[in-house]
């Protein structure tokens, strides 16, 4: 019932109607509105660009991967791991025929006759336009700001510039640029990312479309604060996400893992798992201040964009998609 | 006017996002022998809603021979958040806490850069606590990242209250009531040694043995 309500949110009728309708279609694709809404929003893509290929790797040299299927065309895809060791793993690739340089080195987990799938980037460009759908300005300080993770822990944000006087010149900026504009098609979204959108003016909305992915993700979390995409677009809740097993739970808040999402009203709500009392008795998520009992995590469906707190060391966390995917 | 009163409000509304800055603290990570009771003088352990939990800095490094009169007069506590032993599992002698606060990014001023200490006392206030245990990770507090968030976290357990323990008397094997032997425990009152790391204790030995040889 819980997925039957987030799917009609979600536009997954459109999704189901376009996946049968297109036979020329390897994945499920849809829409989603994400709700821009004053002040900050913390969001992810869930729809995702269209598979190009999938193949398995005939060599791997460091950061260089060798197909046994080129991609048609050469360039920048988002590089996904589909089976094995390095099962989930996401990263970014560029290619030249066969030859996939990563933008990390994957060598010691990736092996010959593994499965990979490159897909089409999402960009700066493609989610938010050439010519921004969000409010631009002459200045940075009264645009809308789109803030997406550096990779490093930090951000890059980008504002849109509409020219100066007789709006010469307009074009996307990052934050402190004062001259000139950057390319948005050169600014890759990678899906695992949460981002940010500062919106400065009244409520807003952004219409994503593009593939479903049904695989399993693995999300790389540094420690403390990790801005990530909960990836499925319908039907994923606390419960059903499999982060139960990923995440660090513990007897206490202070000392277990967070999932906060956006509450719609400039705030989050917090979850974590607790892991049960003195022999074990009681375990299962717990919103933040609770203590006594467990929520219905079935309840709470995953916002597109996530803050995980990391409590302990870097780790990876797979994030699963519904267990109805497997029909789409 | 009114566009310098609509700006004001928007930039307030701006910086009040995010978590603001958090230090977390507690001594029950997992419910079983490793986490680290505590107990008032006479040894009990407090109770839940009881004592005076806070977390913050001192202006003075404290020790384990620190007077209660400056524990009290030197501190200063970080941030707003219950003070009263609270936990998931509601067992008496754990606290699970959390007090938030603005630092912003770019701030430089006390507490950031200081090093962080849990306070804990047999009162409901600062004041009123006649008994005390010191704690500290060596965490230091900072700031929040550019969308207002922030955390120390400090997680005492078996495993480091030896190196945690400033002002308090550590205890082993200790019954709570509960059915489970805690490995190590805090007594509240003027510390004795902290409780030594296992290279620490036989440094310690070995020294004992050389002075012994010497002796003779």
């Amino acid at each position: 019932m819980n997925s039957l309500k987030a799917a009609a949110a979600f536009g997954l009728s459109a999704l189901v109607v376009s996946s049968a309708a297109a036979q020329t279609a390897s994945k499920p694709v849809g829409y989603e509105t994400v709700a821009i809404n004053q002040q900050f929003n913390t969001f992810g893509l869930r729809l995702l660009g269209a598979p190009n290929v999938t193949s398995t790797v005939g060599a791997v040299s460091g950061t260089t991967v060798t197909l046994d299927a080129a991609p048609s065309a050469d360039g920048s895809y988002i590089v996904e791991v589909n089976d094995n060791a390095l099962a989930g793993a996401v990263v970014t690739g560029t290619s030249t025929g066969a030859d996939v340089v990563l933008s990390e080195d994957l060598s010691a987990g990736l092996a010959v006759g593994d499965s990979i799938t490159l897909r089409a980037t999402q960009t700066m460009a493609s989610v938010f336009g050439t010519d921004s759908t969000l409010t631009g300005a002459a200045s940075e300080g009264a645009a809308d700001l789109v803030s997406v993770p550096d990779g490093s822990g930090g951000f890059s944000t980008y504002w849109y510039f509409t020219g100066s006087f007789g709006g010469a010149g307009k074009g996307w900026r990052e934050s402190g640029q004062v001259a000139g504009t950057i390319d948005p098609a050169s600014v890759t979204l990678v899906y695992t990312d949460g981002m940010v959108v500062t919106n400065r003016g009244a409520d807003n909305s952004l219409v994503i479309t593009g593939s479903v992915k049904t695989a399993p993700t693995t999300l790389g979390l540094t420690t403390q604060f990790n801005y990530v995409s909960s990836v499925y677009p319908a039907g994923s809740t606390l419960d059903n996400s499999g982060l139960e097993s990923q995440l660090t739970a513990a007897a206490s808040e202070g000392a277990a893992d967070l999932v906060s999402l956006p509450d719609g009203a400039g705030g989050f709500s917090t979850y974590w798992h607790f892991s049960g009392g003195f022999g074990g008795a009681g375990a299962g998520w717990r919103e933040s201040g609770q203590v006594a009992g467990t929520i219905d995590a079935a309840l709470v469906d995953l916002t597109s964009g996530m803050i995980v707190t990391n409590r302990g060391d870097a780790q990876n966390a797979d994030i699963v998609a519904p267990s109805f995917y497997a029909d789409l | 006017m009114k566009n310098t009163l609509l700006l004001v409000a928007s930039f307030g509304l701006l910086v009040s996002q995010g978590f603001g800055y958090n230090a977390v603290t507690t001594n029950i990570a997992t419910a079983d022998g490793t986490a680290v009771p505590i107990l008032d003088n006479t040894g009990a352990p407090i109770a839940v809603g009881a004592g005076y939990v806070a977390v913050g800095t001192f202006s003075a490094a404290p020790t384990g021979t620190t007077a209660v009169g400056d524990i009290r007069s030197s501190f200063t506590a970080f941030g707003a958040g219950s003070t009263a032993f609270a936990n998931g599992v509601g067992a008496p002698g754990f606290f699970d806490q959390k007090y938030g606060a603005s630092i912003p990014q770019g701030n430089a001023d006390a507490p950031v850069g200081e090093q962080a200490y849990v306070l804990i006392g047999d009162g409901a206030t600062l004041a009123d606590s006649l008994n005390f245990a010191i704690l500290s990770t060596g965490g230091v507090f900072g700031t929040e990242d550019q969308f207002g968030n922030g955390e120390l976290g400090q997680v005492f357990s078996a495993e480091n209250i030896g190196s945690s323990l400033i002002y308090g008397t550590a205890v082993t094997n200790v019954d709570t009531g509960l059915g489970v032997i805690f490995t190590d425990g805090v007594q509240l009152g003027e510390g004795g040694p902290a409780i030594p790391e296992p290279s620490a204790a036989l440094l310690s030995l070995v020294g004992l043995g050389f002075l012994a040889r010497r002796r003779r």
